[in-house]
């Protein structure tokens, strides 16, 4: 009736045994195993990640802000007004053909006064 | 984790060198195990570590026994392979020990032993080495077993029992 319980006392001894005199190069084998194990399969960590997310967020959160409050553009004088009304007038794109002679014109203007 | 994979590797090495034959093939199985062990099982509660790391080790050693089938399948077909040159169950090729390998074994008296042992549980059908390696050897209970092995519990009882009485009659002769 004891039969068994011996038994398997001695095959863990034996199994133990076998363990404790594995050789030294089995030994590092399985600790190089173990050590790869943990660096591969550990979740991958990338900590700079996070923080440099967060600053990007941040500057584009600051300059979206800056847009929206930035004050508008001062009021257009009575001259940038009739060049913009010229410039976007379909009926005068004679303008931009001549625009050189507008050009020497206004170059010639106190000459012309003067003739 | 890693103090828990220290305390568990070298078993865990022995029983896939016990069911693989060969020590290079135990260390691809452990390698494989742990990375997996890691990777899906490394958030789970502690008090579940090893049953799941042994069930992982259990399938990567039957996954071994699969590719040998079919390696041992393509050898025969091979022309320069006699039919039934070799046995179903054994790999020739692992059968040779290396003369220059050190003997990991402490003494001749214990050496015999361990080897007769060894030999005994390789004959055994792959699931009641297994069962058995796990409940006497790592001292799982027949619950974690079940869960090492993925059967039920009644299918534990009763592999432990046939590999018990395997054991005993293959080593009454010889066991010291």
């Amino acid at each position: 009736m004891n039969r068994e319980p011996d038994l398997s006392d001695h095959i863990k001894r034996c199994l133990d045994e076998s363990v404790e005199d594995l050789d030294a190069l089995t030994t590092a084998k399985i600790a190089a195993a173990r050590a790869t194990a943990l660096q591969e399969g550990a979740p991958k960590r990338l900590p700079w990640r996070w923080p440099a997310i967060g600053l990007a967020t941040a500057v584009v959160g600051f300059l979206a802000l800056m847009s929206t409050f930035r004050s508008a553009p001062p009021p257009l004088t009575a001259e940038q007004r009739e060049v913009l009304a010229i410039i976007s007038s379909e009926k005068n794109l004679d303008f931009f053909k001549n625009l050189e002679f507008y050009a020497w014109l206004e170059k010639n203007r106190d000459v012309m006064k003067g003739g | 984790m890693e103090q828990f994979l220290k305390s568990v590797e070298r078993r865990a090495f022995r029983m896939a060198e016990i069911a693989t034959g060969s020590r290079d093939d135990a260390l691809d199985v452990l390698q494989d195990a742990m990375l997996e062990f890691v990777r899906a099982y490394a958030h789970k509660p502690e008090e579940q570590w090893k049953p799941l790391f042994y069930r992982i080790v259990q399938n990567k050693i039957r996954d071994w026994g699969r590719r040998s089938k079919v390696r041992r399948i393509v050898m025969t077909l091979l022309p320069s392979r006699r039919p039934g040159q070799d046995r179903e169950d054994a790999d020739p090729l692992q059968a040779i020990r290396d003369p220059a390998a050190p003997d990991p074994y402490r003494g001749a008296k214990t050496g015999e032993a361990l080897r007769r042992l060894e030999a005994v549980l390789r004959d055994l059908p792959p699931r009641q080495q297994q069962v058995f390696l796990l409940r006497v050897w790592e001292g799982l209970s027949v619950n974690e077993t079940a869960t090492a092995m993925g059967c039920s519990q009644g299918s534990v009882k009763t592999h432990y029992s046939r590999a018990m009485n395997t054991l005993q009659e293959g080593l009454k002769d010889n066991w010291p």
